[in-house]
């Protein structure tokens, strides 16, 4: 398997990787947009993020009456194919880390794709809170 | 919104009338292009001579730019601007700025920014969410510090808002009263606090879920991925700071971005989760240290020398936050000309309490009662150091060591300030700053003096560049390399400060960081000068501008859209407060003190020459178009600036 994994502890809440990967999926800046999501903790300093962790028994495939989410072989990721989803929503009901976004009713859900292998939010994290792992096994 | 990067709307508050509405951000661009450029514009516009910082009709300016809250690196500023409760002899027109998360949420919720007038009857708060602000009440929040505040507004609305606030300091227009928000982002230098305050203005709440367009996004995001690898360590310097082990383990200490998109590991921006309180004992606090809040602990060896110790001085550093009061003030000003008088022989007490710099309850006993006025000398002290020595009729002597100019004590100049290390001839570059502006003109201008002692091997032995490598570098951006060689005396110190201004203009109208930008040195390429791809380190800004936005501009046209900016300021104080070559020559005598650090190569300390200092001014002048005789630009400057009518105003004054 493959994916990104946040080390909450060593993030600086400089929020790159969010803005970035909007700006990367969707052309601008729009919180909504981005399949990354930092939640600041302005009085503590302990940071949330929800990301996908690419499972490995996934739930929202699982959840997916036809069967529109597969794995990449190649970008070793998950990824929901627009033209077989229904937009029922069950995926993002079924994600135990929130990280299946539906901005709208109706509208296609979606997740971090890996940016086929160069994720954006990696590399805009200076701090490397956050890391890239594949393991072709 | 025909441009990309703003959010289209400004919003028009008057608290008097309660009278909300919206106008298009458009009515500014490009010419203004936002922050403090927009801010210029706006104020030469709507306060008329004789405006005070405290009368209602006095507009409060608050602006973000076109890259706040974008992916650009450095770019979470918003710019706070009108007339100052700090500047002295009289409060005039200047400016203000603050970090964290605050400016991108507003620009999510639909605004660039808010021009703030009037005064409400009662303590209120704004409201801002997705295009919509309501006035709500604020009665139940007066009192409250600045922590307190933002987490009641945050526990009502929820924690994804952002919350703008004043402590007690503001309500009580304390004239060195901050706004902020989180732990440490205030806008700290030029007393809006109290200008809030005066409006009954507790806090501006904010959040929001609109999108932000991009011009050409891959473009955009490209430029920006460029800039933000190319980063070097804290401040922009060459050398990355390691966390400290021992405050990891016993305080919690992590890096914590200062604003949002910060790229750079810096030596003053953390975060501590667990400090055991002294004066609140049992209590465990957490929060952000920035900047000058490090010397509250005291640093053994320096002129800051107290013995307050880290869990004390992190707690009066909080302290003064929560109050709502200006840290540079306090720890380079106030508490150093206490300091002064008690070992001058001229007090040793204040409102009944010894002064002891090493006892934290002293500092809170003096920093609560400034901010709530209580006892005589802390109320006279809640007017700033500089006015309190003028109420009390005590320590002017000592005044004049510490404040250059304007109410604001020193920074970067060699001089008043003992902690940066900036020596002749660097800090003649300092006080020309000091003496073209409103107030401490290091928050926007840190390009100069503390990037080449930065880069230099005297701060940075291992990683710094030789002195030879600086004046070549350097020549590329100043066109000489007098203009920042160690043995060069008076020649080419115009230059910079020219250069540098509309710079600083820069940083505060787009807005970024001015501790990075500009990027002039870099280790990453095989001359020294800071690249990223096919992009010179100066063009990092308008590279990102251009591609955000779409305004097609080049390098000299946003550096000339800057320049307005400059003239329009100029010519707003000349109209408004006959500002003159007589007010800008009035920093002199402190610079010719025997400056407090020394240059090695020149082996002894060095005062500023008169003389000499003039004709450099006599050059700025020059360089900026303004008249060597009074000091104001001339009709020709500003039509080149396409301010000829503006010019009517000013021109012919006499």
């Amino acid at each position: 398997m493959a994916g990104i994994s946040i080390r909450s502890d060593i993030c600086t809440g400089c929020m790159n990787c969010q803005t970035v990967c909007a700006l990367k999926k969707a052309g601008l800046h729009d919180r909504s947009a981005s399949a990354i999501r930092v939640d600041l903790q302005l009085f503590s300093g302990a940071h949330t993020h929800t990301y996908c962790r690419q499972c490995e028994i996934p739930s929202c495939s699982n959840a997916c009456p036809v069967n529109a989410i597969s794995f990449n072989r190649n970008t070793r990721a998950w990824i929901v194919d627009d033209k077989l989803c229904l937009k029922c929503g069950k995926c993002v009901e079924a994600c135990p880390f929130e990280a299946m976004f539906q901005n709208k009713e109706k509208a296609t859900p979606f997740k971090c794709d890996l940016c086929n292998g160069n994720p954006a939010c990696v590399e805009a994290c200076v701090f490397n809170a956050i890391t890239f792992r594949v393991n072709q096994q | 919104m025909k441009y990309g990067g703003y959010a289209g709307k400004l919003l028009r508050v008057n608290l008097t009338t309660g009278k909300i509405e919206q106008q298009n951000t458009m009515d500014y661009l490009p010419n203004w292009y936002g922050g403090r450029a927009m801010a210029a514009r706006i104020a030469w516009d709507e306060i008329p001579p004789g405006t005070g910082a405290f009368d209602p009709e006095s507009p409060l300016i608050i602006l973000t730019g076109p890259l706040t809250g974008t992916a650009a690196p450095f770019s979470g500023r918003t710019t706070v601007s009108g007339i100052s409760a700090q500047g002295h002899p009289v409060e005039w027109y200047s400016r203000s700025s603050f970090g964290g998360h605050w400016g991108p949420e507003l620009k999510h919720a639909g605004f660039d920014g808010l021009i703030i007038t009037g005064r409400a009857s009662s303590p209120v708060f704004l409201k801002i969410e997705d295009r919509i602000c309501t006035i709500q009440d604020a009665r139940s929040l007066w009192g409250m510090g600045i922590y307190s505040s933002q987490k009641k507004i945050m526990a009502q609305y929820g924690d994804s808002w952002r919350v703008f606030s004043i402590g007690p300091a503001g309500e009580n227009k304390c004239r060195i009263a901050i706004a902020a928000t989180e732990t440490e982002s205030a806008s700290g230098q030029g007393g809006y606090g109290a200008v809030m305050g005066s409006k009954n203005l507790k806090a501006i709440a904010v959040h929001g879920t609109l999108p932000l367009e991009v011009a050409e996004p891959d473009r955009f995001r490209e430029v920006c991925r460029l800039i933000r690898n190319e980063a070097h360590g804290s401040h922009g310097w060459p050398h990355t700071p390691k966390l400290d082990k021992d405050k990891v383990k016993r305080f919690g200490q992590r890096y914590q971005a200062c604003t949002q998109g910060c790229a750079v590991r810096c030596y003053d921006a953390r975060f501590y989760t667990t400090v055991p309180a002294v004066l609140e004992k049992g209590k465990v606090l957490s929060g952000q240290v920035d900047c000058i809040a490090g010397l509250f602990p005291g640093f053994e060896g320096s002129f800051y020398n107290w013995k307050l110790g880290f869990e004390a001085g992190f707690e009066i550093g909080q302290i003064a936050n929560d109050e709502g009061l200006n840290h540079w003030e306090i720890l380079m000003g106030l508490v150093p000309w206490l300091r002064f008088l008690k070992n001058d022989g001229v007090l040793s007490k204040i409102d009944g309490m010894d002064i002891d710099l090493n006892n934290p309850e002293f500092w809170a006993f003096l920093l609560r009662g400034i901010s709530r006025r209580e006892g005589e000398f802390r109320s006279a002290l809640s007017e700033g150091t500089v006015r309190a020595s003028e109420i009390l009729g005590i320590g002017e002597d000592r005044i004049k060591d510490l404040f250059p100019a304007w109410g604001y004590a020193g920074h970067w100049d060699g001089h008043g300030d003992r902690i940066n290390y900036v020596f002749f001839p660097y800090w003649v570059v300092s006080a020309l700053q000091w003496a073209v502006d409103t107030r401490d003109p290091i928050s926007s201008a840190h390009g100069y003096g503390q990037n080449i002692m930065g880069w230099s091997k005297i701060c940075s032995p291992e990683l710094g560049l030789e002195w030879n490598t600086i004046k070549k570098v350097s020549a590329k951006v100043y066109g000489s390399e007098a203009c920042a060689d160690p043995e060069s005396g008076y020649s080419g110190k115009a230059f910079p400060v020219w250069w540098h201004g509309q710079r600083s203009v820069m940083k505060d109208s787009l807005t970024v960081g001015d501790q990075v930008f500009p990027r002039i040195y870099s280790l990453k390429t095989e001359d020294n000068f800071a690249r990223a791809g096919s992009m010179d380190g100066p063009s990092f800004e308008r590279h990102m501008f251009s591609s955000l936005t779409g305004i097609p501009w080049n390098d000299k046209e946003l550096e000339h859209a800057s320049e307005r900016v400059i003239q329009l300021e100029r010519a707003l104080l000349v109209r408004n407060f006959n500002r003159s070559r007589a007010d800008d020559e009035s920093v002199i005598p402190y610079f010719e003190k025997e400056e407090e650090q020394t240059n090695p190569l020149i082996g002894h300390r060095v005062s500023l020459e008169r003389d000499e200092f003039k004709k450099v001014m006599d050059e700025y002048y020059s360089l900026r178009g303004w008249s060597k005789e009074t000091g104001r630009p001339t009709l020709e400057t500003m039509t080149k600036f396409g301010l000829e009518k503006e010019a009517g105003k000013i021109v012919d004054k006499d």
